[in-house]
């Protein structure tokens, strides 16, 4: 090789080395905005929506999931973020260590939710940015009915979600 | 009379053979039980019991329950603290189970295919209602979580294996 071509074919590495990270990125998460609704009239039928990328792939699987009490009443509504493909034993993606107990920011509960949404824990608008996913989602709640099941208890009769999708640097 | 060579062993109404696993004596009841004299609770332990091999009843529950089966299950230990449930004292949702309720003695995390408000009595706990959920990967299966009021009571309980839990079906 002389020392030329040696330069030439130094070059060209350089080149490919400069543009080879762009060009290796991750598509972006496509904007999306999305309105999520559950009712007790048909509790087994799930919202969901597909989370697509900036290359028309769907990255993720956004639902809203029941988990109702002993007499089927829909005690608390999650919004789970997963792969496609994965089954409801997956894990919710929201969950940054895959292991928290108790009520979240991606949780609806009817007992935290009867005194009006903007009295629950969380708030009517919450902020989910789960670590390592290049999104961030805003979550308002813009209408909500529980009623009474006991002296203790309520269940979610219904429940309307705005959800508003945008990409963030991971 | 039995076999001499036979390592038995007397249970108040007849002779179980250890090596062979099973009785070798009739059931005294005879044909007023089922059909096989040998078995022990229509083979259906541990749900019932049947001291005196005359008749298969019913366990007396605990904690009130009229009605109940037994599940061997994982018992593991939860609180309040940031490891447990991603808060810290002040933060949205301290203490506040996934049901809505709050976290007290005798609150238990379950696997989401056991309904909120489901009764369980866990030995060595006490009595218990499901009100919590954890992450599907870890509380999953026979994997149930029971709340103590501090860290250090739940890293002494640490890890409970094949712990036979009274699962109340009222």
């Amino acid at each position: 090789m002389t020392s030329d071509e040696f330069q030439r074919l130094a070059a060209a590495f350089l080149a490919i080395a400069a543009f080879a990270p762009s060009a290796m990125a991750k598509p972006e998460i496509v904007l999306l905005r999305t309105k999520a609704t559950f009712s007790a009239q048909s509790p087994e039928s799930h919202w969901s929506v597909p989370i697509k990328s900036s290359d028309g792939g769907t990255v993720y699987i956004l639902s809203l999931e029941p988990d109702f009490d002993t007499r089927h009443h829909v005690v608390t509504l999650e919004l789970v973020l997963r792969h496609p493909g994965e089954n409801s034993t997956s894990a919710n993606l929201l969950d940054p260590t895959g292991k928290r107990h108790g009520l979240q920011a991606y949780d609806f509960a009817a007992a935290d939710l009867a005194q009006g949404a903007d009295k629950s824990a969380f708030g009517e608008k919450r902020v989910l940015s789960p670590k390592n996913l290049s999104l961030t989602l805003q979550v308002t709640i813009s209408r909500t009915t529980v009623k009474p099941t006991s002296e203790a208890a309520y269940e979610i009769e219904r429940l309307d979600l705005q959800i508003d999708i945008s990409p963030s640097k991971a | 009379m039995l076999p001499e060579g036979v390592n038995s062993s007397y249970y108040r109404a007849r002779y179980y053979d250890q090596s062979a696993g099973r009785f070798i004596s009739e059931d005294p009841i005879g044909f007023a039980g089922e059909q096989n004299f040998y078995s022990y609770s229509n083979n259906r332990v541990p749900d019932l019991d049947d001291p005196f091999g005359l008749c298969p009843q019913d366990k007396p529950c605990h904690c009130g329950c009229k009605k109940c089966h037994t599940v061997n299950m994982l018992v593991t230990g939860y609180d309040n603290s940031f490891r447990s449930t991603g808060k810290n004292p002040g933060d949205r949702g301290y203490g506040i189970t996934t049901s809505g309720a709050k976290a007290e003695p005798g609150t238990i995390a379950a696997p989401r295919h056991i309904p909120f408000g489901t009764g369980m009595y866990v030995p060595d706990y006490g009595c218990g209602t499901v009100q919590d959920r954890g992450g599907r990967k870890t509380i999953a299966g026979t994997h149930i979580d029971v709340w103590f009021s501090t860290t250090k009571q739940a890293d002494n309980w640490g890890v409970h294996r094949h712990v036979p839990v009274e699962v109340c079906d009222d």
